[in-house]
């Protein structure tokens, strides 16, 4: 694991990484979105807007992944203090966040033809839109932390903290009435037919090399700042009469 | 290299901390959600409010199954008037005057915010449509669900 | 019955006129910072060798 604390052993992996990502991410996503737009055939209840479900589903794992991303390299932080786990979970607010906008943005579009409305305060919507506050403080604390010099242990235990609403989520359809509907895919498999199935799996492929791409250059951006503030502190303190 | 010659290396020390910390956090929150069991409910099943009926005239939400065949306009050619279902045998009059939405059909999920009449029919003021997590193509519809099952199987084995 | 009869493309077209374009300036806005970043990152190193 401390093999990629070493920055530069870091930054080779990511150099390559981030084009690869880029252009599966790209050829995937573009590929599903033509799919499901032109080829799919309509829902026999929902009719044309199942093809919502393409970058709704996709999304959803993405916030729910983004704030693991953020837990998983707090606990590196605050465990084995990994250098560069601060960076991934910084890294991941902001994708992550954009992601669960769109998820919400999304299913508000599909909830209105659906269910007969944009917005209703049932276990599922509601914990969503928790986790989007959540990105946003984490966001606005991890800066704050930046800025001050602070340490970087409080994002950290507030990105643990917040983890607990992941499972909350994933539950909430389960545990209370709710207008959401239940999970379609479970371990006993599937009750979406293999029309939509495919072409969402291969969105949720795309969607994710997408937003690693955007980790792996927030890193990028993050560790050069770093670098480049940690240059001129050397040079500054190298000007001082010794 | 930073084991101490005593005790736990500080970064298992740490590990230990934060699992507790985090299982304790989670059970919180998993009580939490316990508590909130029924007020975070959305909606009550007729079975619920067969159980514990509410006084007539105040406002609740009640969803459930549209029983099949039990859809029918009043004479009035505006109100529509159908049963709701729930997992249990019961079921709950429901009347409505209005639009509804386009996913309205029996046999699939409803939601109907609105009062427990005195004559135990529930006057419902809006309808939502509960979307089921079957997702299936329109070529499929008209068949018999025991026929989409050999279709789907049959898709689902690759045979033509 | 009186059916609402929305036209669906409508929503469909609305959601992917959302996720499209806020993904695709995610990727941009990440890729300039990076960029930007590392680029100046470079110069300050190539300012410490020369000075």
């Amino acid at each position: 694991m401390h093999g990629f604390a070493n920055p530069r052993r870091f930054l080779g992996l990511a150099k390559r990484l981030t084009p690869i990502l880029l252009v599966v991410g790209l050829l995937a996503s573009t590929g599903a979105i033509v799919w499901g737009l032109v080829m799919v055939p309509p829902d026999r209840l929902m009719g044309e807007t199942v093809r919502i479900i393409f970058i709704h589903v996709p999304t959803a794992w993405l916030g729910m992944a983004g704030w693991m991303t953020i837990a998983g390299s707090s606990l590196a932080l605050l465990v084995w203090r990994h250098p560069l786990a601060a960076l991934a979970a910084r890294a991941a607010a902001i994708p992550g966040a954009v992601f669960t906008a769109i998820c919400l943005a999304t299913g508000s579009i599909w909830g209105r033809p659906t269910w007969g409305t944009w917005w209703v305060w049932d276990g599922r919507l509601t914990s969503m839109l928790i986790l989007l506050f959540l990105y946003l403080a984490y966001i606005a604390l991890s800066q704050a932390v930046d800025r001050e010099g602070a340490s970087s242990r409080l994002p950290a235990i507030f990105g643990l903290v917040g983890a607990v609403n992941i499972p909350i989520i994933n539950r909430s359809v389960v545990w209370w009435n709710s207008l959401h509907q239940p999970p379609s895919i479970t371990t006993g498999g599937s009750s979406i037919d293999g029309v939509f199935l495919w072409p969402m799996l291969i969105a949720m492929l795309g969607f994710t090399c997408l937003f690693a791409a955007t980790v792996l250059m927030n890193m990028r951006a993050l560790l050069a700042q770093a670098q480049a503030e940690a240059r001129l502190r050397r040079r500054a303190m190298e000007a001082e009469p010794a | 290299m930073n084991t101490q010659k005593t005790g736990l290396a500080p970064k298992h020390q740490r590990l230990i901390l934060v699992v507790v910390a985090l299982l304790v956090l989670v059970a919180a929150g998993m009580l939490a959600a316990w508590g909130l069991r029924s007020q975070a409910d959305y909606f009550y099943l007729p079975e619920d409010i067969a159980k514990n009926p509410p006084e007539p005239g105040r406002a609740i939400r009640l969803g459930g199954m549209v029983q099949q065949g039990s859809i029918r306009t009043l004479s009035d050619g505006v109100t529509i008037a159908f049963r709701v279902t729930g997992r249990e045998g019961n079921a709950i009059p429901v009347t409505y005057r209005g639009i509804v939405p386009d996913l309205f059909v029996e046999g699939s999920g409803v939601i109907a915010n609105g009062r427990l009449g005195t004559n135990g029919t529930f006057e419902a003021e809006t309808l939502l449509a509960k979307h089921d997590e079957n997702y299936t193509p329109r070529e499929l519809e008209g068949l018999s669900d025991q026929a989409m099952h050999e279709v789907l199987e049959e898709s689902a084995a690759g045979t033509p | 019955m009186v059916r609402e009869a929305l036209s669906q493309w409508d929503y469909v077209i609305a959601a992917y006129a959302i996720a499209i374009p806020a993904i695709a300036a995610l990727l941009i806005f990440s890729w300039l910072r990076m960029r930007r970043a590392e680029r100046a990152r470079d110069e300050a190193r190539q300012k410490g060798r020369k000075g």
